[in-house]
């Protein structure tokens, strides 16, 4: 197809182009505009300068963020974490969206979904206490009525490092699901069944039907949506990290995360300009890892792609 | 948050109405508006009404009009930066914890003329002792409000359990005393926790004690700072006592395995009628203030002499952001606050008739029929005020207080920095790292919920990796040029 320029497009497609416009305009408002805010990063901020009048402090701002040992720490916990949620987030919302997929019932398909919807809807502030409703050492359920019934050792989680991997990545997957299989269930709805009527006739197996013709289909819609996760590395859930493990400065080893270490080192003194420096570094590492990802993408299989 | 809006507009409405039907006076060309910022705990319904009442004051006195908003206390955090900011009108706030973040940004205005033409009622309730502590670099940002500008440190308990056992509390001196007095507690009531921790995982718990912690504890003046000598608190035998002791705490059960993690105040616990004591700062007034906090007759024994330091004072400051349009007239409002009584009246408890009455032996109590739920002006908060102690004695409070808290403000220890202010700047990252570090390892050890031997020296040695050292070394510094220039 040969490219047409601007101009001819708009003339076109120019209902397209008007029913896009409040969302380019909201866009460019509440996306592009602040991004000008953004030299905060490099700027030792005063507010009788303003924002453009602030003397500039070169990278002073971002030091604190590589200054001491746990710079490693939190970039490993933040990473690792974020690749464990975007592998196992993936692998169980596209088995939970096969598994609904295949429920004839209408109705219970609703209930289902709705069930697993849930707890995407609740805040994470919740989601903390119910954790802590579990786990707690004195009223936990777990300690109470789990272990001590089996005539086990109390295990005081909040001061154990081991447990916190599994409980987060547990947590996430919990919460997340719901959301994630519904990208998915609509996608599968769309794979024409003529395509697994024929595979059953030629007497293909419910795996091999999987990995033959869902996985394929589905394929652009995990590149897309591992992507824009993989984009979002360098950030970390912050109610996740910093409600749920109740601040406990025991755990913090297996815990704290950029975001979390930005927020408990910089809430006393309240420097706007480390705090936009720490988010300058996270979006920058963000972007250079989506196209990074995109341009393996793109040896891969040329079409899948985003750009 | 909406119904509140919706409330204010009524009144509001109500007031221009009523304003209306009598024939506004034609209000004098030389008369300033300033706005006025602040938080609030609790019902602040009839905000505009005592803005009014104000007004009415204010105009006649100093030619100067209010327009005064109220955040509620939450909200306040979320928006003290962006009033600091210099985007919204203000023109006088109160500072929680100084004014040395907002001097930083340029926020706040110089101050020293103003208050020498306009402050001169301020001057004679505040001493200029305290009032040092308002300068940064030279120049006054902060004018402190008038409350307790020296703390002891406290353990709190119930007064009526420890009458109804019978226990002798008069010779605990240190906490090492109080462990047999828990002891017998704990036999009587088993299923009580004997001990909570002042603020939950939200504050560690001592953080401060016969020692000025210079902010943030990153280096500190020991023994009440009788010298000037910056030294690292988390080495010294002092702390490595207390929190041994409170291992001992621990390991005898009194105090509650979650307690790290707890984000619940210690008011609130004991309040529940669950735990038996904490740990507060103390003053003058802290018995009749526990009591009402913890909803049962508390008891409390200090732990150390009251100690004054730079902390207690820019606890809480006013001042006078650098957009104001209207210095003057901000400095005269303050002013006002500070030395009128009827001012300070309206502020604290509202009108008479409708938020208190005068009892007959003329301390001031709900009016008949209402209550601390139902009164629809009483915003909890007295110590925010520039001069509380001016206006009329709540009921329940201590006899006296003023003349009782300008003693204990004379009498206490001052510490050798009294009044110098840090500048953090120059050591920014170690302290972000360092703050980091005391969150890891202080809140754990401070309620003994770790083993002393194993995390202390782990804490210490964090510490070094993060740079306490280097925040030490500036404070020396910064103290000693401090101390050198007043001389």
């Amino acid at each position: 197809m040969k490219k047409k320029s601007l101009a001819v497009q708009i003339k076109k497609y120019w209902p397209f182009y008007i029913m896009m416009l409040p969302a380019l305009i909201y866009l460019f408002i509440n996306n592009y505009m602040p991004m000008s805010g953004l030299v905060l990063a490099f700027k030792k901020y005063n507010v009788r300068d303003g924002i453009f009048g602030s003397p500039w402090i070169g990278l002073q701002n971002f030091e604190f963020l590589f200054a001491t040992k746990d710079a490693w720490i939190i970039t490993r916990n933040t990473i690792l974490y974020n690749l464990a949620f975007i592998i196992a987030g993936t692998v169980s919302a596209i088995g939970l969206a096969v598994f609904l997929n295949d429920i004839v019932s209408k109705k219970r398909k609703k209930v289902y979904q709705t069930l697993v919807l849930l707890p995407y809807m609740i805040s994470m502030v919740v989601v903390a206490y119910l954790a802590n409703a579990f786990l707690s050492s004195d009223t936990g359920f777990i300690n109470n009525y789990i272990l001590e019934p089996l005539g086990l050792q109390p295990v005081s989680f909040y001061s154990e490092t081991k447990y916190w991997p599994f409980i987060l990545i547990f947590i996430n997957i919990w919460k997340g699901v719901g959301y994630s299989c519904i990208m998915y269930l609509a996608n599968l709805g769309g794979i024409d069944p003529g395509y697994y009527e024929a595979a059953a006739l030629d007497g293909a197996t419910r795996w091999q039907r999987f990995t033959k013709i869902t996985l394929p289909c589905l394929k652009p819609t995990i590149i897309t949506l591992t992507i824009l996760s993989i984009g979002k590395m360098f950030y970390s859930d912050f109610g996740l990290f910093y409600q749920v493990p109740m601040q406990s400065g025991a755990l913090f080893s297996v815990t704290q995360t950029i975001d979390t270490y930005v927020f408990y080192g910089l809430m006393k003194n309240g420097n706007i300009g480390m705090s936009a420096a720490a988010g300058f570094y996270q979006s920058m590492v963000g972007f250079i890892l989506v196209l990074g990802t995109n341009a393996v993408i793109r040896r891969i299989s040329r079409e899948n792609a985003m750009f | 948050m909406k119904r509140k809006v919706k409330a204010m507009g009524l009144t509001a409405l109500a007031a221009v109405l009523a304003a209306g039907t009598c024939g506004a006076e034609a209000r004098a060309d030389d008369v300033k508006t300033i706005n006025m910022y602040t938080m609030g705990i609790g019902n602040t319904t009839d905000n505009q009404m005592i803005q009014d009442a104000i007004n009415e004051i204010s105009r006649e006195k100093i030619g100067v009009e209010v327009n005064w908003t109220v955040l509620d206390i939450g909200q306040w955090f979320e928006q003290y930066n962006l009033l600091l900011s210099g985007s919204e009108a203000v023109d006088l706030m109160p500072n929680m914890g100084g004014v040395a973040t907002g001097v930083r940004q340029g926020s706040f205005m110089e101050m020293e003329d103003l208050y020498a033409e306009y402050g001169q009622g301020i001057a004679e309730y505040l001493d200029d002792e305290f009032l040092n502590a308002g300068y940064v670099d030279g120049h006054l940002y902060g004018i402190p409000s008038q409350k307790d500008f020296a703390a002891t440190k406290n353990i709190t308990y119930r007064q009526d359990i420890v009458d109804e056992l019978g226990l002798d509390v008069s010779n605990v001196k240190t906490i090492e005393d109080w462990f047999p007095i828990m002891e017998a507690v704990q036999k009587a009531y088993p299923d009580m926790t004997m001990f909570v921790s002042n603020a939950g995982s939200t504050l560690n718990q001592w953080d401060s004690y016969n020692w000025d912690k210079l902010e943030d504890e990153l280096g500190v003046l020991m023994n009440y700072g009788e010298r000037a000598e910056v030294v690292n608190l988390f080495e010294t035998d002092e702390y490595e006592k207390i929190v041994r002791e409170m291992r001992k705490w621990y390991e005898a059960g009194f105090i509650a395995k979650d307690t790290a993690t707890s984000t619940e105040a210690y008011s609130v616990i004991i309040k529940s009628g669950n735990a038996f004591c904490s740990i507060t700062t103390g003053n003058p007034g802290i018995v009749e203030e526990q009591t009402q906090n913890c909803g049962f007759p508390m008891g409390t024994i200090a732990l150390t002499e009251p100690l004054a330091s730079t902390m207690n004072v820019t606890a809480l400051m006013w001042a006078i952001p650098y957009t104001s349009a209207e210095p003057e007239a901000a400095m005269k409002f303050l002013n006002l606050m500070y030395t009128d009584a009827e001012v300070s009246n309206l502020l604290n408890y509202g009108i008479e008739g409708m938020h208190y009455t005068v009892q007959d032996d003329g301390t001031l109590f709900y009016p008949e029929g209402i209550d601390a739920s139902s009164c629809t002006y009483h915003p909890e908060m007295t110590w925010i005020w520039p001069n509380t102690y001016i206006a009329g004695q709540w009921a329940a409070s201590t006899k006296d207080l003023g003349t009782k808290m300008g003693e204990f403000n004379k009498e206490a220890r001052k510490s050798a920095a009294m009044g110098w202010v840090f500048n953090s700047a120059p050591v920014a990252n170690e302290i972000t790292a360092c703050t980091n570090v005391i969150k890891e390892y202080a809140y754990g050890l401070e309620v003994g919920a770790v083993d002393v031997d194993e995390v202390l020296p782990k804490f210490q040695q964090a510490l070094k990796d993060a740079g306490i050292d280097r925040v030490i070394e500036e404070k020396q510094k910064q103290i000693d040029e401090w101390l050198a220039a007043k001389e």
